[in-house]
């Protein structure tokens, strides 16, 4: 079942804070989690009846992880995107 | 128990200021053993969350995470000099687990509110993801 994502305001600003190539493959990430959420996450420990999606990255070799929280809506057909966590590795 | 992870914190903080080596495999082979060792504690620290979200009690654990938090970025700037010099060490987990850190260590205070509110049933503001990549389409991008 798919849904339609739907970002908060932080989540919003954590995606205006990054440059290309590396937001296109958040929106990408976004839009891949939407088609499929029940098996791309976990339940996330950090937020009240909440999942966690991770993404990884390769830019110029570097890993770029992506970490996406997100709450299912009482809609059943929207996916609150809470929070997008960038961490860049070696 | 959290003074027991304060303990091997304070080691960990210690050793990833200077990884020891001789050369350059055995700098490497100590890294990644650190970085093990790290996760192990980070695994402690996220078990005493629990698992309902965030909430004021756990106040007392931003320091300890923020420590974690920044001996985790520590080990990942040394990785990256290995890698200059030719040694690749897998981060993956290390950096899953920063991120996972990341809403007690940097955004307590947001996360904390949010569970609030979401507890009490209020659905927040959000706008479709379409909208607002039609808009950064628009827009010119921040600089790298």
């Amino acid at each position: 079942m798919s849904y339609d994502p739907s970002l908060s305001r932080l989540a919003e600003q954590r995606l205006r804070a990054q440059s290309e190539p590396l937001r296109s493959f958040i929106v990408a990430s976004l839009e891949r989690l939407a088609q499929s959420p029940a098996s791309l996450s976990q339940p996330a420990k950090t937020l009240s009846h909440g999942q966690i999606a991770e993404f990884k990255f390769e830019q110029l070799g570097v890993s770029i992880w992506v970490t996406i929280r997100f709450l299912y809506g009482q809609d059943e057909q929207t996916l609150h995107i809470e929070d997008i966590a960038i961490e860049f590795g070696a | 128990m959290v003074a027991v992870l304060e303990s091997h914190l304070s080691l960990l903080e210690r050793e990833a200021a200077d990884p020891s080596g001789t050369n350059l495999a055995e700098r490497a082979g100590f890294v990644e053993d650190l970085i093990v060792l790290h996760l192990a504690v980070f695994g402690g620290m996220e078990r005493h969350l629990g698992a309902d979200g965030l909430t004021e009690a756990h106040r007392f654990m931003v320091p300890l995470f923020r420590r974690w938090v920044h001996t985790a970025r520590s080990l990942i700037i040394t990785a990256r000099d290995l890698r200059a010099a030719g040694v690749v060490i897998h981060l993956d987990p290390l950096l899953s687990a920063i991120n996972r850190a990341k809403p007690v260590a940097e955004d307590f205070d947001h996360f904390v509110e949010l569970n609030q509110r979401l507890d009490r049933g209020h659905a927040g503001s959000y706008r479709p993801l379409a909208e607002v990549v039609d808009e950064l389409r628009s827009e010119p991008q921040p600089p790298r």
